[in-house]
């Protein structure tokens, strides 16, 4: 049995009384793309700040090649930095305004080949600038200069300069245009299937998720409530929310309105707006419990609603 | 560079004025400390080689109030680079660094801030006696301040923001991402900060200076000429105008230029 | 029917250093009772036609041609004749509800304004009003989110809200830019769903802004597509949706996800980057990127021309 690439283990993420992660448990392997749906308040971006230590986590492992992230001391994490990598949201807020493009990618090279001669580093940016379809003539220009889906390629670029084993991609592609998201996507599947490495997608649009996962994890309210591979959660979802999710997507209204921030339900995460409530729901959160290979539902109901 | 019309202007006056404290003396004939008795407390004019006329011990106030020019300037220049220097890298760090570490560095200076500059700058004076290093020293100790406090609001501000995140996921130590990514976009207030900051200091120079404390016997500055001239306003007005337009001017183009970049600036994109 | 909005050749520039033509020649009507989808991506100006529409452009904008809202001319009107129209006649509906409402105010106090300002009612009369339209929009427990501030409202409830103020005059055209795009896709639905209902219940003519042509499929009459900051493709709803005749509209099409089918090797996108709007092509603006484009799209420039039911502007229309 391989040992996953990443495992995390009851991770939780608390400011003050509020919780934004609560519990979250899943394994990713080598090469492997993960994908995690979650819709706003999910904590889907915080997971992916935790994972690399990024916000501060108040329970919980991250292990990262058997070693804990969140023990490791300041200089062993930087190490780490070098395989584990994270590609944002917003393209333009995650470049440097004041850096150009060359300078931007040259950076990771500084820090962790600072031998390199400038020659030499001024090579890599240029075989990377065309790998993600830029060519090196952009190095000199800055950040404004470049549309939403160029700039999120220079993004791109800086996440694979090293190498890395891991990239988590925080909701990449939902800022850009529908016309140039499939660009996005489809430059991170020949990545991967070049360099081989693993994804961690993270989005709300379910049908990129569709696209590049092997397996999908779903996570509403901070908590993850199904975790399948990828056919099965698209063609049989189990927990309610999952098939409120994909009904949605297919233009069915889900029944009632989401709760405010302020005003979470106990018990089940889910609970306020499930068509299946029972009382004993309200008890507590229900655990993942598997209902098939590498399938799993937090859902109390789960047996009753494959059925 | 598309600064407005008036801080423009007031650009090349500031640039003609500091032409002129340094080459000015080459000009004129006389020397700051040369006693011309046939001609105390002359009024300006053409006629004789005084200029700007002569003050009651007979020395030619053109070249007297060029190098107090000269003077005031370097005071305000070095004092501004030194608090710009110092500033920027205390308020970067505070900023940056949050938690305990503002919380005391902060403290640090709140209790500066509460420092009577004039008290603390008569107190080192007393003790050591009168120089232009501990004009350099009191004012230094001061004009960082509001710099790092300026800084510190800026640095939390860029912080927030994702490119940040991004060099810390890039394996950054705090020191590179203080100097590479936080300084370089902290720098539009700063600069127009450190432009006004100019004036701020001759000011006290001149102010301390008037009082007493500074720049000796034969130097002057703008303060020391100024307050020549006070006691003379009654009889030789003019030994106290001249220092004092040129005082007045030089504050008057150096805030212009501020308020220009800071115009220019915000219209960045 | 009357046209409640009659815009014509309606172009706008903008002088930021460089000249930018946000808007060419876009020429639209509305009638009453109609909804009316424009759809376009970054850089197509759709958003922009109505800022110009309504007054609410920056200063360094420049805008010629006409906008005829009830017979009245308001391109260029003074300040004073826009205020009586906007906010009663005419409303517009804005992508982010939380920055289009004011953090400090209850809610109740931003509903009641509306219709304080310009129908003159009491505050009391204007509060109960505005809670009746709340129910409307159906927001649950509407008394207690009165009292409320907009950040204790979810983003759904939020948007729920900003729909409400419109509808409160009973205006004759409601313009939503986008009003679904910052909700999660489970509210999108019912956002959508809301929208339709209240366009029969008020009669109310909608314009309906969004880069999503699914969302305006489902509840648009007619379709604008937008390229470049002009009209590629008008026809009714059902038509372009199922028979498009410019190429990039089909591209859309094809880029609409679709879960019911099996998930395909690469996902579909158009080549290329979205138009620049500082250097504007001599020909069609969509040749760099059209895979059927020759040397004549890209010379000269499509004309908007009548084709069949739909009007197109492409020099070889899909289908032809």
């Amino acid at each position: 049995m391989i040992e996953p690439l990443l495992q995390v283990r009851d991770l939780s993420v608390r400011y003050g009384a509020a919780s934004v992660l609560e519990d979250v448990n899943f394994d990713l392997l080598a090469g492997e793309t993960l994908g995690l749906v979650g819709e706003s308040g999910s904590g889907k971006s915080t997971l992916a700040r935790a994972l690399l230590r990024l916000v501060p986590v108040s329970r919980g492992e991250v292990l990262w090649r058997g070693r804990n992230l969140l023990s490791c001391g300041a200089a062993e994490m930087r190490k780490h930095r070098r395989d584990l990598q994270i590609v944002f949201q917003d393209p333009l807020s995650s470049l440097n305004p004041r850096m150009t493009a060359g300078q931007i990618l040259a950076e990771p090279l500084k820090i962790f080949e600072p031998a390199l001669s400038a020659r030499d580093r001024q090579a890599r940016i240029d075989a990377m600038l065309e790998r993600v379809g830029l060519g090196k003539a952009v190095a000199r220009r800055y950040p404004r200069e470049f549309s939403g889906g160029q700039c999120q390629r220079i993004g791109i670029a800086r996440a694979m300069m090293l190498n890395p084993q891991l990239i988590v991609c925080d909701e990449p592609v939902s800022s850009l245009d529908v016309s140039i998201q499939g660009q996005i996507v489809n430059l991170l599947l020949d990545l991967q299937r070049d360099f081989g490495i693993a994804l961690l997608f993270i989005s709300h649009n379910l049908a990129v998720v569709r696209h590049l996962s092997r397996r999908v994890l779903v996570i509403y309210l901070g908590r993850l409530v199904e975790i399948a591979p990828r056919d099965a959660l698209f063609a049989a979802p189990v927990h309610p929310y999952t098939r409120g999710l994909l009904a949605a997507a297919s233009g069915v209204a889900l029944g009632e309105a989401e709760p405010p921030p302020s005003e979470r339900p106990s018990g089940c995460v889910f609970r306020a707006r499930c068509p299946h409530r029972q009382d004993l729901c309200a008890v507590a959160q229900p655990a993942l419990q598997a209902v098939g290979p590498e399938h799993f539902v937090a859902c109390r109901r789960a047996r009753d609603l494959m059925s | 560079m598309s600064i407005n019309r008036g801080a423009l202007i007031a650009l090349w006056l500031v640039l003609a004025l500091v032409a002129l404290a340094l080459a000015g003396p080459w000009l004129n004939p006389n020397t700051i400390d040369a006693l011309d008795w046939s001609h105390v407390a002359a009024a300006p004019g053409l006629a004789n080689a005084h200029w700007f006329g002569t003050d009651r011990l007979g020395r030619d106030l053109f070249v007297r109030t060029l190098e107090g020019t000269r003077m005031s300037l370097i005071v305000g220049l070095v004092a501004s680079a030194v608090s710009l220097a110092v500033g920027v890298s205390y308020g970067a760090v505070c900023g940056y660094f949050g938690g305990r570490t503002d919380y005391w560095m902060m403290r640090i200076i709140e209790i500066l801030s509460g420092l009577p500059l004039i008290f603390f700058a008569i107190f080192l004076t007393v003790i050591f006696g009168r120089s232009e290093a501990l004009l350099f020293i009191s004012i230094g100790a001061v004009g960082w301040l509001t710099m790092a406090r300026i800084v510190r609001g800026q640095t939390l501000s860029v912080r927030r923001q994702e490119f940040i995140e991004a060099a810390v996921a890039s394996g950054a130590t705090p020191g590179r991402i203080i100097a590479r990514h936080i300084i370089p976009n902290v720098l539009g207030p700063v600069i127009v900060y450190a432009t006004l900051t100019v004036p701020q200091i001759i000011l006290y120079e001149s102010f301390l200076s008037f009082l007493g404390l500074g720049v000796q016997e034969p130097h002057a500055s703008l303060g020391t000429l100024i307050a020549e001239g006070a006691v003379e306003m009654q009889g030789a007005p003019w030994i106290l105008l001249v220092p004092g337009i040129f005082l007045a001017v030089l504050l008057l183009c150096l805030n212009l230029v501020g308020d220009g970049l800071r115009d220019r600036l915000a219209k960045e994109p | 029917m009357a046209d409640v909005l009659n815009i014509e050749d309606l172009s706008i520039e903008f002088l930021k250093g460089q000249r930018i033509a946000a808007v060419r020649e876009v020429s639209l009507r509305v009638t009453q009772g109609e909804c009316v989808g424009i759809v376009g991506e970054s850089g197509s100006g759709k958003t922009q036609i109505f800022m110009g529409a309504l007054g609410l452009l920056p200063g360094s904008a420049r805008a010629t041609g006409s906008v005829r809202f009830e017979n009245a001319e308001i391109l260029g009107a003074p300040r004073a004749a826009l205020n009586r129209i906007r906010g009663s006649r005419l409303c517009m509906v804005f992508q982010d509800p939380m920055s289009s409402l004011t953090p400090h105010l209850r809610i109740a106090t931003q509903l009641a304004e509306v219709l304080v300002c310009h129908r003159g009612m009491s505050w009391r009369d204007s509060e109960q009003a505005a809670l009746r339209m709340l129910d409307r929009v159906r927001v649950p427990e509407a008394k207690r989110r009165l009292r409320q501030y907009p950040h204790q409202l979810s983003g759904g409830m939020r948007q729920r809200v900003t729909i409400a103020m419109s509808l409160l005059c009973e205006p004759a055209l409601m313009i939503a830019d986008e009003p679904t795009t910052a909700l999660d896709v489970t509210v999108q639905a019912q956002i959508i769903d809301l929208l339709r209902t209240l366009r029969h219940e008020f009669g109310t003519a909608f314009v309906l802004i969004s880069h999503d042509l699914a969302v305006v499929g489902g509840l648009a009459d007619r379709i604008l597509v937008m390229y470049a900051g002009r009209v590629i493709e008008s026809a009714d709803a059902a038509q372009l949706m199922s028979r498009p005749r410019h190429p990039y509209t089909a591209e859309l099409l094809r880029c609409l996800p679709d879960l019911s089918a099996p998930p395909l090797e690469r996902m579909p996108s158009l080549p290329g980057q979205p138009p620049d709007a500082a250097h504007p092509a001599a020909g069609c603006e969509f040749a760099p990127r059209c895979r059927y484009a020759v040397q004549r799209c890209r010379e000269q420039r499509p004309p908007l021309r009548q084709l069949g039911e739909t009007q197109v502007a492409c020099h070889f229309p899909v289908g032809s």
